[in-house]
């Protein structure tokens, strides 16, 4: 029953079927399968075995078909050859000979990987024309701001008895900005290097990174009077450097926004949420944010206050972001304007 | 000044506006009295490498340069037997990872990014030339 239309649902499939007997030998093969490989069915069936299209030597190429064929589930990348001796990269995959009428019989079905391999090549060259315009933009923008900022500088040193305060004042604007310039491009660096980088999970000592970084903040502005409550710090499997940008850039934030306050508080804490995620929270007396623009605070050069209130680039939360993703995390913030923020991250337990 | 000179620094450097501060940073410290400034790595070469050059306290050098670049100059110069004894010091806007690393396979002495910000390019440089002009011991 149905005969017919087996053989040419089977002759007609998007996917190559052909099968060998015990030495190899090909014994049957489909015609989208020998379209691929641009042969005739008489000059193949009887005739060839499978290993003479796998482009490898010999030895591999049967090397390829037995592991293939005792492993049911696996498939397996390779290239063929085709008459005209182009070549061509597949996926293979077989079946469990199980009622088939002769158990030495082995079937494999085929898929043509060409386009998958073409997409990951543009991928690629995509990829490098990226990191050469990234490097350009390290090396060729910063280069004439130094000199804006640098001669600026000169001018101001070196000719002051020719500058009124007026003058003094829109030379400080103009190296103002060639500052500003410079670390923006700085941290538009670290945002792209971050999508790139291969992330290296290690378990990590997050107490130690955390008094690391504060203590780093501390001396940047060692007449402030801050307060800091560390509680339980629970250890995370995660990229090492990453978790120290990550607590840099949060715990950085809270000195920053808690600038205005007389004694700063800062806690820091983690729990478990559920038995999958480590929460961690960095809660800040500071001037906190409208919940209104919570949406914003982790977009790229999205910021919440005046360029005069507080510095940055708006990109120090759009790195946190990044990261938190990176591993498989969430972050989100809780404020009200006046009455400090919270800022959590989850990262995902490793099984 | 003529190739007779001693010659304490060496500053590489394409950028004649770049040159021009890092000569001012360190003249500023008396420390630019014996500073010789090549424009590209092929006239650093030949200067480097001709007969009757004095060998430099330390040489400053930038990577990107046209014609031969500073990785170039590198490569050469660490692979002299004579000339791999000079303090190299790459001094470049590239913050890039395979750059450092490159660098300091090649063997590169130091290597410092040019900070934007002058004050900082300032002392940089400044630091720069009292280690290696003044404390440090070149082999003679």
């Amino acid at each position: 029953m149905f005969e017919k239309e087996g053989l040419i649902l089977f002759n007609h499939a998007p996917c190559g079927y052909h099968l060998i007997d015990e030495d190899g030998v090909i014994i049957n093969m489909n015609d989208t399968m020998l379209g691929w490989l641009g042969y005739e069915r008489e000059e193949i069936i009887g005739k060839k075995r499978f290993s003479d299209f796998i482009h490898a030597d010999r030895d591999a190429a049967d090397r390829m078909i037995a592991t293939l064929a005792k492993n049911e589930e696996h498939h397996t990348e390779m290239q063929l050859t085709r008459k005209d001796g182009e070549t061509f990269p597949v996926v293979m995959g077989t079946m469990s000979p199980e009622g088939f009428s002769d158990p030495a019989v082995r079937m494999f079905s085929t898929l043509d990987n060409s386009r998958c391999h073409e997409a990951l090549e543009r991928i690629k060259r995509l990829d490098q024309e990226l990191e050469a315009f990234s490097y350009s933009i390290s090396h060729d923008l910063r280069a004439p701001l130094r000199s804006i900022d640098g001669y600026s500088k000169i001018l101001q040193e070196d000719y002051a008895d020719q500058l009124d305060k007026e003058g003094q004042r829109v030379l400080n604007v103009v190296m103002n900005n060639a500052r500003r310039m410079g670390n923006l491009i700085d941290d538009l660096l670290d945002f792209g290097r971050l999508g790139r980088k291969v992330l290296q999970r290690k378990p990590v000592n997050m107490a130690m990174i955390v008094n690391t970084v504060l203590q780093n903040l501390r001396d940047q502005k060692p007449d402030r009077e801050i307060e800091v409550r560390i509680g339980d710090l629970l250890a995370a499997s995660a990229d090492a450097d990453m978790m120290r940008q990550l607590w840099f850039n949060l715990l950085g934030n809270a000195f920053k926004y808690s600038g205005q306050e007389k004694v700063a508080r800062i806690d820091v804490r983690s729990y478990m949420l559920g038995n999958r995620e480590i929460c961690y929270e960095i809660k800040d007396n500071g001037v906190g944010f409208d919940m209104q623009y919570a949406g914003k605070l982790f977009g790229i050069f999205q910021r919440l206050h005046k360029m005069q209130d507080f510095s940055g680039t708006g990109v120090g939360l759009a790195i946190v972001k990044r990261i938190v993703s990176r591993h498989g995390g969430r972050v989100w913030a809780q404020a009200a304007v006046g009455e400090g923020a919270t800022f959590s991250f989850t990262l995902p337990v490793e099984e | 000044m003529t190739t007779h000179d001693v010659v304490e620094i060496l500053l590489i450097e394409d950028n004649p506006d770049d040159a021009g501060l890092t000569i001012h940073a360190l003249k500023k410290h008396d420390l630019a009295n014996h500073l010789l400034h090549v424009q590209d790595g092929e006239e650093a070469l030949s200067y480097l490498f001709s007969p009757d050059t004095t060998t430099p306290k330390v040489i400053l050098l930038d990577l990107k340069m046209p014609k031969v670049d500073g990785m170039e100059v590198l490569r050469k110069l660490k692979s002299d037997e004579l000339k791999k004894v000079i303090p190299v010091v790459v001094l470049t806007s590239s913050r890039e990872d395979r750059d450092v690393l490159e660098s300091y396979q090649l063997g590169v002495n130091a290597y410092i990014v040019k900070p934007v910000d002058f004050d900082k390019f300032a002392k940089a440089i400044a630091d720069i030339g009292f280690f290696w002009v003044m404390l440090n011991q070149p082999p003679k």
